[in-house]
């Protein structure tokens, strides 16, 4: 199994893993730092062109849709339900009101959450899981740690091919998946059992071939694929640095003189993210349509 | 330990493994379940509390990689799983089916109150499952976001957590011995061993 790595040929992909670590570090430092929906907004603002110079914009935005689900959960129920809010901002049919504080709360943690997933995904699609390794090992990682990352990839397949063996192999020896729960619970023995033992053997011949070839061994181990640090890394490290200065420098001598959240800034966010939310039910009922009719088509 | 540090290595990832398969077993027997810390169980047993502890820290990296990143918090979930189970089987509570279920009980509603709170400080009370929506309801209803959040969670950890401890324990009780590096310890601690049943199976034997 591949993680999200997508192989394109982009300024992002070409950064060594360490500098994008460092990147995934600092935005989750700054969500923090910035502790405002407005300048949150604009930090999340600023993360798309990086974006759009790794060419990843299309599977991004998917990979988003999920975490805008949080966001709309968040917004609306502790908008009008957290304890905290008290002057009103906006009141919604039935005597629903948003509450000023209370969104401010809310607004801030889902922002957080999609600027985080922002750079998570920006790190996870520019980056083979090899590099990942072989940069934690450059990081003094125990070499057995990045070894454990790495073959995960590749032994899930193969356990899950294994499972769906036994699966089909129970199957045929009758064993009921359609019966009452709690035989179906009782069922989950007879498919546990040899998944575990097929589990242990696999294991074994790993640690064989592990052992074969020296793994144990004490000393330095080298690795295909090789991460160096250059120039543009330096300058990415740089902008990264200045960023930072800039933020902090913003909380300590600017907070208060300014605000930027207002009751418009919030009512609007929360429109928006219910707009967007609303697009992909409406592009999942529609597919489920075209599924659908296609399939009476076909009958 | 030294001598099986490979098979260790190797075990990790088939825990992750199994912790990943146990979804899509679950899925496919239609059970409102999880079993998402099999593996991780499995470990903490057979190789002891830290590398359980560490199954689950790997496991929750690999889904923040593979699917999305609100995974990785709930990490420390699997991690006071993998020790809670490991004292529970070092205490030898793990010899008779009830007192198995009596401890995924408290498995369970420890780690729903350490998941509610993590779920409630990083995301609003929410944690990305179905859940969510019996969450969302109850606050709605006039809940506390905490309560509200505990209640939706605790039914499902519970049963969750009861299953995956009786599994596993059922599991290792008919397992082969020459695969587990400490078998005589393990089927000592599991009542393999100085139990009236075995003792007369010998004998006939």
């Amino acid at each position: 199994m591949n993680s999200l790595y997508m192989p394109k040929d982009s300024f992002i992909h070409n950064l060594d893993p360490r500098t994008k670590m460092i990147f995934v570090a600092f935005v989750v430092l700054s969500s923090f730092i910035l502790n405002d929906p407005a300048l949150q907004l604009l930090f999340l603002a600023s993360l798309f062109p990086l974006v759009v110079a790794a060419k990843l914009v299309k599977p991004y935005l998917i990979s988003m849709q999920f975490l805008l689900l949080f966001a709309v959960l968040i917004m609306t129920v502790h908008g009008i339900y957290n304890p905290i809010g008290v002057t009103p901002v906006f009141e919604i049919f039935g005597g629903l009101t948003f509450k000023y504080e209370s969104m401010v709360y809310a607004s801030v943690m889902s922002f957080r959450i999609l600027v985080i997933g922002t750079a998570a995904v920006l790190f996870v699609m520019s980056t083979h899981p090899s590099d990942m390794a072989s940069a934690l090992v450059k990081w003094k990682v125990p070499h057995s740690f990045a070894f454990i990352l790495l073959s995960t990839f590749q032994i899930i397949p193969i356990i899950a091919r294994e499972a769906k063996i036994v699966m089909e192999a129970q199957q045929a020896r009758c064993l009921d998946v359609k019966g009452s729960l709690i035989q179906r619970v009782k069922n989950l023995i007879p498919i546990f059992a040899p998944l575990f033992i097929i589990t242990f053997m696999k294991v074994h011949q790993l640690s064989y071939v592990l052992e074969c070839r020296a793994f144990s061994r004490e000393g330095t181990k080298t690795s295909l694929r090789d991460t160096k640090i250059g120039s543009k890394d330096y300058a990415f490290l740089l902008g990264i640095v200045v960023f930072l200065t800039f933020e902090i420098y913003l909380q300590i001598f600017l907070s208060g003189s300014f605000n930027l959240t207002t009751n418009g800034l919030l009512t609007y966010s929360l429109i928006g993210t219910w707009a967007v939310f609303a697009l992909m039910i409406a592009k999942f009922v529609i597919k489920r349509v075209q599924g659908f009719v296609g399939g009476m088509a076909d009958a | 330990m030294k001598k099986h540090s490979s098979f260790i290595i190797a075990m990790i990832p088939a825990g992750i493994a199994l912790n990943w398969v146990a979804n899509s077993i679950v899925e496919m027997l239609k059970l409102p379940l999880f079993l998402n810390n099999i593996g991780t169980v499995l470990n903490a047993i057979v190789l002891g509390p830290v590398w359980g502890a560490a199954t689950a820290l790997m496991t929750n990296v690999i889904l923040a990689l593979i699917v999305r990143w609100t995974y990785l918090p709930f990490a420390l979930v699997g991690m006071f799983v993998a020790f809670l189970a490991y004292f529970f089987y070092k205490k030898g509570w793990f010899k008779k089916t009830w007192k198995v279920l009596a401890a995924g009980a408290i498995v369970g509603l420890l780690a729903s109150v350490l998941s509610t709170v993590i779920s409630v400080y990083a995301f609003g009370g929410f944690s990305g499952h179905t859940v969510d929506v019996l969450t969302a309801g109850m606050i709605a209803s006039g809940q506390e976001i905490f309560n509200a959040a505990f209640i939706a969670n605790i039914p499902g950890t519970v049963a969750d957590k009861v299953l995956t401890l009786w599994i596993v324990w059922v599991i290792l009780k008919s397992f082969p011995v020459r695969f587990l590096p400490n078998a005589k310890d393990i089927r000592e601690k599991i009542g393999m061993t100085n139990t009236k049943k075995n003792k007369e199976k010998k004998i006939s034997a």
